[in-house]
């Protein structure tokens, strides 16, 4: 076996392994990508026809052959470079389209006329084949005779692609992307000039040797290929440490949220104690005249059987303003689904009506039509309108009891729902009015500020509106719209 | 003193509390009558028996602070006894010094609860026993006491009334007998109901 054929045809080998694995990568990428994926398979398997071409030329015996030979292996080398100066103009943005087009018609004009002459674009004649021997003495073939004055296409062709490749390049590396810089003009620059050193050497007899065009191009091949992978590597570990940072944030903001949730409720706490304790004192009282009656010498049934009765009511009281509270606290898990949005409202009220009471204020609903459903996330919306409910109040607190007035009210109009939150308060002062909905805007003290811009946050993921204004006649009005959804289907 | 029962009067916004109550207290042999919000108690006719409030503290319209306020203006009104859903400490020092017998947190347990009233009821006793020695004196015995407890000295009381400072001295151990103070101090109190005749008013 020959040293010249195993190298030769190791190397076609390993170019075409580069192009299978390339096309078997551009499958999972995006289309943009999947086009330099695509182009450097090209490259490879051109490659791989080179390297087969190079074997055969070695070992051809007779001058018309080789010339077909040296048109194929012209063919395999158009089909390397074009693709090559493409994916350079892809890869590293070059500015100089102009430039790439011109090289490719070049390399047109270069096959034909490499078709038109028996000896390809290289000879004009082929006077001999000249025998050579390698160091180790295995013999090869390479040409003499009269080269031909058109290979001056294809070399002025060869010099723009190395004035388009170092320009790429240089503007790459400018623009700060060094490594597919060095990678792939680099390397793509370093072997194209010992190929085009190396082959007209040869051409001309000068250098005692075969042509290697076919490990140069294996080199490039290898180069970009590497490039290509690596690069998709690096992306992918800068989306995954992006995608892990806004995670980050995500569960920061939802940690926030809840902390204002939190304390948008202690805002409430008295008032909610209140509700607990209620139906807590009503029990314990129930529950020690039953053991006094139990204690007497006539236990009285029917009273004792109203009392448990009234037990269960009242622990079942309590129970549901616990309920309603673990509901706010949690974290969000945004299950949507139809809800009534005077229901939601309703027991959103439910929750501060201590609050409303101990301030004096008189609260109007006009809840509509129980049947008005929208398709959300229950704790939300009692969220947006607690939100708007505690804004009410404290508006409210600072005015005379007498004023103290508050109306929540559910309208439908087209098919969108609308809920009001209006009070008589001191309005919204002309500096709040917008950044009203901003993050950490606020204009008492004691709030974390995450109240309205929450509220617009919730509302618009519901695809809704959120809204303020002044009224007339004083105080402020918030409103909300929703898309209605039928009530069942 | 009388045979009827002593009446505890309940005024809580919470029925379920207040049936609760109702139950409690009746099982203890009290009479018991329930009012939702303190504007339904005020508009029942001023109870002269015996008998005490037991009042929430936040309710809508007049809370439990502003009806005991109205309150304290009578000297014949009834004590009271607070429930209070939260342990409010400014409201508790204001009610206490408003006169209240006592300011309990809910849930309150039933001892706490009865002893208050029963605090309630022997300060209500105390004060119709009061009532009831005052209304036994004459006319003048009255007048002489009332310029007692303003402070008067016997001879300023006689210039005032254009009699001796004898027949004063006379009046005066008449009041005392009567009523049966042992000090100016305990008159003072009598005849107070609980204040000393100056009352703040409205707080």
């Amino acid at each position: 076996m020959s040293l010249l054929t195993i190298a030769w045809s190791m190397c076609a080998g390993a170019c075409a392994i580069i192009g299978l694995t390339q096309i078997l990568l551009s499958v999972r990428e995006p289309r943009p990508q999947r086009k330099l994926y695509l182009l450097s398979a090209t490259m490879s398997f051109a490659a791989t026809a080179t390297a087969l071409v190079e074997l055969a030329l070695m070992k051809s015996q007779d001058v018309a052959r080789y010339g077909r030979l040296l048109q194929w292996e012209n063919l395999t080398i158009f089909a390397l470079l074009v693709p090559l100066v493409w994916f350079i103009h892809l890869r590293l943005h070059s500015r100089r389209a102009w430039l790439a087009i011109t090289i490719t018609l070049l390399w047109c004009a270069t096959l034909v006329i490499n078709f038109a002459y028996p000896y390809s674009v290289v000879f004009t004649e082929i006077t001999e084949l000249d025998a050579h021997a390698t160091v180790w003495g295995e013999p090869y073939a390479n040409a003499l005779g009269s080269l031909n004055p058109w290979v001056l296409v294809p070399n002025i062709a060869s010099v723009l692609i190395l004035a388009f490749i170092a320009d790429a390049g240089f503007q790459s590396w400018r623009a700060g992307e060094r490594r597919p810089a060095v990678l792939v003009a680099g390397s793509s620059l370093l072997f194209i000039v010992m190929a085009g050193i190396q082959a007209p050497l040869v051409d001309a007899g000068l250098l005692d040797m075969p042509y290697m065009v076919s490990f140069a191009y294996l080199a490039i091949v290898f180069a970009l290929a590497y490039e290509l992978v690596d690069s998709a590597r690096r992306t992918a570990i800068l989306t995954r440490e992006r995608a892990a940072a806004l995670g980050d944030a995500r569960e920061a903001r939802e940690e926030l949220e809840r902390l204002g949730r939190a304390s948008l409720l202690g805002e409430f706490v008295t008032g909610i104690a209140h509700e607990l304790n209620q139906p807590l004192a009503a029990i314990l009282a129930n529950a020690q005249a039953a053991r006094r009656q139990l204690a007497g010498p006539a236990p009285n049934v029917d009273e004792l059987r109203e009392i448990v009765d009234d037990v269960v009511r009242d622990d079942k009281r309590a129970g549901e303003v616990i309920h309603r509270l673990r509901g706010l606290l949690q974290k969000h898990a945004g299950h949507r689904e139809r809800v009534s949005l005077a229901a939601v409202v309703r027991e959103t009220a439910d929750l501060v009506r201590a609050e409303l009471q101990a301030h004096d204020i008189r609260l109007a609903l006009e809840l509509g039509d129980p049947a008005w459903t929208v398709e959300a996330d229950r704790v939300g919306l009692q969220e947006v309108v607690l939100n708007l409910l505690s804004n009410a109040i404290r508006a409210l607190r600072e005015v005379p009891r007498a004023v103290r007035a508050l109306r929540l009210a559910l309208s439908l109009s087209d098919s969108t729902l609308c809920l009001s939150v209006a009070d008589r308060g001191r309005g919204i002062s002309a500096e709040a009015m917008p950044r009203l909905f901003d993050s950490f805007y606020t204009s008492t003290t004691g709030s974390l500020g995450m109240g309205l811009a929450l509220c617009k946050r919730i509302v618009e993921a519901h695809g809704g509106t959120i809204e303020a204004r002044n009224r007339d006649g004083g105080g402020a009005e918030f409103r909300v719209t929703l898309p209605m959804v039928k009530a069942n289907g | 003193m009388a045979e009827a029962p002593p009446t505890v009067f309940i005024i809580d916004d919470d029925d379920s509390l207040r049936r609760a109550l109702e139950r409690l207290l009746s099982a203890e042999g009290y009479a018991v009558e329930t009012f939702a919000s303190t504007e339904a108690y005020l508009a029942r006719p001023p109870h002269d028996g015996l008998g005490c409030l037991l009042l929430d503290v936040a309710m809508p319209g007049i809370d439990g602070l502003a009806l005991q306020a109205r309150l304290a203006r009578d000297a014949d009104a009834l004590p009271i006894v607070f429930l209070s859903g939260n342990a409010d400490i400014p409201a508790s020092v204001r009610a206490m010094k408003l006169g209240a017998v006592d300011f309990l947190t809910k849930p309150a347990d039933d001892e706490n609860l009865l002893a208050a009233i029963g605090a309630a009821l022997g300060r209500r006793a105390a004060q119709l026993q009061g009532q009831a020695r005052l209304a036994a004196l004459s006319a003048r015995e009255r007048e002489v006491m009332r310029l007692v407890v303003q402070g008067l000295r016997n001879k300023q009381i006689a210039a005032q009334l254009g009699i001796t400072e004898k027949t004063v001295k006379v009046h005066r151990a008449h009041v005392m007998e009567k009523t049966g103070a042992r000090s100016l101090a305990e008159l003072v109190r009598l005849v107070g109901g609980g204040g000393t005749g100056h009352q703040p008013g409205a707080v």
